[in-house]
């Protein structure tokens, strides 16, 4: 009765596991640190980070983004749907997400191997060092999330004693995978 | 466990996000190809609005697809500190680099 009369001031709560969180706060500011330094070396060079910029391909970084939000969206929506126990729509979210991420995955390496093609490579500059270097330690972050994407699929399969918790925990850490990129895409593709 | 919005409330509140957020790179996007290649120049108010606007777009990831705004005060001021240190790290460098 009380949650029926106070639908919109739910008591707080933290979304999955705390022990996520703790590791997620510690990645972020981890790659603050990364972004921080690639301002401090472009802000020395910026001739060299603007020409080196152009080389990528804006639509396929943009496209990237798109598709990661709504893989995040999608994500999201499993969440609800396994709080409310609809599996099925739950599952099909999960699905979504994984089909999503796969699209990244596969765009990111098509986008390397044109810059490689093009004879771009981690050592070409001190800009592409950095776009190697955080498009990778990312790329190794979203095939972490197929794991994560893996439990979801597997608690959610179980015929019972689902853990809503853990299908939280690895939404929670698909997220961070999400937002991580919005950054990267940010300082990589189009700052000036 | 309990469920803050009913189902087709969240779910539409999810989808407007998702909306927003993709209006927005899509936005950054037009507003890109504007841009000749070969003539592009370090731009201070560009830079603040790219990285202010992402940084945005991550706090609604956080507050709306991840639920921080239903979280406990730590964990909500953690994440804003985040941000913060973000923004101020990144346009402080960018300030006293370009000055």
């Amino acid at each position: 009765m009380a949650l029926a009369a106070h639908p919109t001031h739910p008591q707080p709560r933290v979304p999955g596991q705390p022990d996520m969180w703790f590791f997620i706060l510690f990645e972020a500011f981890l790659f603050t640190s990364y972004f921080i330094v690639y301002m401090v070396c472009r802000v020395q060079d910026p001739a060299t980070f603007l020409q080196s910029q152009q080389l990528l391909s804006l639509p396929i970084g943009v496209f990237n983004t798109l598709i990661l939000l709504v893989s995040s969206w999608s994500m999201a929506r499993c969440v609800q749907a396994s709080r409310d126990h609809h599996y099925p729509a739950a599952l099909n979210g999960a699905y979504l997400t994984i089909a999503f991420g796969l699209c990244f995955a596969a765009l990111k390496v098509l986008e390397w191997t044109l810059e490689f093609d093009k004879g771009i490579g981690i050592t070409t500059n001190e800009y592409f060092s950095f776009y190697f270097f955080l498009t990778g330690m990312h790329f190794l972050h979203l095939l972490i999330g197929f794991i994560f994407l893996g439990i979801v699929v597997a608690q959610l399969r179980r015929g019972h004693q689902r853990s809503q918790t853990l299908v939280e925990t690895s939404a929670t850490y698909w997220h961070m995978v999400d937002f991580l990129w919005i950054n990267i895409f940010a300082l990589l593709y189009v700052v000036r | 466990m309990h469920t803050p919005n009913t189902p087709a409330l969240s779910d539409k509140r999810l989808t407007l996000v998702w909306v927003i957020l993709s209006a927005i790179t899509l936005a950054q996007l037009l507003v890109l190809v504007g841009d000749s290649p070969g003539h592009l120049n370090p731009n201070a108010v560009a830079t603040f609005s790219i990285i202010l606007i992402s940084l945005f777009k991550v706090r609604l990831i956080i507050r709306e697809f991840m639920e921080v705004r239903h979280a406990p005060p730590w964990l909500r001021w953690g994440t804003d500190a985040w941000l913060a240190t973000t923004a101020v790290g990144l346009l402080g460098t960018y300030m006293i680099g370009m000055a």
